[in-house]
């Protein structure tokens, strides 16, 4: 920690003072002390907090994650498909399905195209056309 | 809308029936059909993970730190703060208001997400069992929180006075009841 920090207030302290002001200055003064209880439940809060923290950092991954392993993560065809998410699947009820299973079946299936790449390559001609779709579609509008 | 879906449908049928399989097994295989993104609240359909446990430290206007739990891009591009509990009531206290302002405030001030859209309002999120109920608890202005920082640093330099808990049960839990010059439990 910089020493330009010394002074700096930690967010979790300054929210003490909503439980018991009293007690925030005693653990500046003595440092923190709570009842056993109290200490086991801090320990399975960071235990949650650890776990959570991994089963959510795949989900970027999932998302687009088909199009990102076809085409690349910041291809233009994985651009208009995440377009095509966000301005016409997500606003309607049947899209927002569609999505779901989407970021539901990805995980599984990425293993499996990154071995064959016949299916990759089939996958990357159904996406090109669907992304021309797309574009076509827009094109109209 | 429909239109398009059924010309795309021929392309894609295919695939989706044996995605579906795929899923399906998966699903069974794992035990389970819910995943996060189906746990999210209303307000977060659509949003994606900006950032999680992530340290956040800014030296002005004032010097804190703290390190948030989630934070969620909404697809309007507005960030929203979650903040794991585990606790048995599903309800929000102040000390979680004054906590999810506090990462609002870093949020705003800090160089990564100055000038970003943030949400008036956070999420607790608190496991039940096998799944977690999101709870939406509205923000402390930022003038309000600044004067709770103001009163910390007070109540450090010993030029205030601390008020005592509020609620007996919070003594009980407290290390400190021995030493406590006021605590509530004996004043009862």
């Amino acid at each position: 920690m910089r020493n330009k920090n010394a002074k700096s207030v930690s967010v979790t302290d300054i929210a003490g003072l909503g439980i018991c002001e009293q007690q925030t200055v005693l653990d500046a003064q003595f440092g923190k002390a709570r009842s056993a209880a109290l200490n086991a439940r801090a320990k399975s809060g960071i235990a949650a907090h650890d776990k959570f923290d991994r089963q959510v950092r795949t989900i970027p991954d999932r998302r687009c994650f088909i199009a990102s392993a076809v085409f690349g993560p910041d291809a233009l065809e994985t651009n208009t498909l995440r377009q095509f998410r966000d301005e016409i699947l997500l606003p309607c009820k049947l899209g927002k399905t569609l999505c779901r299973l989407y970021y539901a079946i990805s995980p599984s299936l990425v293993p499996i195209i990154s071995r064959s790449p016949h299916l990759a390559q089939m996958l990357r001609t159904v996406l090109t056309l669907t992304v021309n779709l797309i574009k076509r579609r827009r094109g109209k509008l | 809308m429909i239109e398009l879906l059924t010309s795309l449908s021929g392309y894609v049928g295919v695939a989706l029936v044996a995605a579906l399989i795929i899923f399906t097994a998966h699903q069974i295989r794992l035990g389970r059909l819910r995943s996060i993104v189906d746990e999210l609240p209303r307000q977060l359909e659509g949003a994606t993970l900006y950032c999680s446990e992530q340290l956040l430290v800014i030296e002005e206007p004032i010097a804190l730190h703290g390190r948030v739990d989630q934070v969620w891009e909404r697809p309007d591009k507005q960030l929203v703060i979650a903040d794991t509990k585990t606790r048995e009531i599903v309800r929000y206290y102040m000390s979680d208001r004054i906590q999810l302002t506090g990462y609002a405030f870093l949020l705003k001030y800090h160089s990564a997400t100055k000038g970003r859209s943030i949400a008036p309002y956070g999420f607790l999120r608190i496991p039940q069992g096998g799944k977690a109920v999101y709870l939406k608890v509205p923000l402390l202005s930022e003038a309000e929180y600044r004067a709770r920082y103001n009163h910390y640093r007070q109540l450090m330099q010993g030029s205030a006075r601390p008020r005592p808990a509020t609620s007996p049960l919070i003594c009980r839990g407290c290390g400190h009841l021995g030493r406590c010059p006021i605590p509530l439990i004996n004043r009862q």
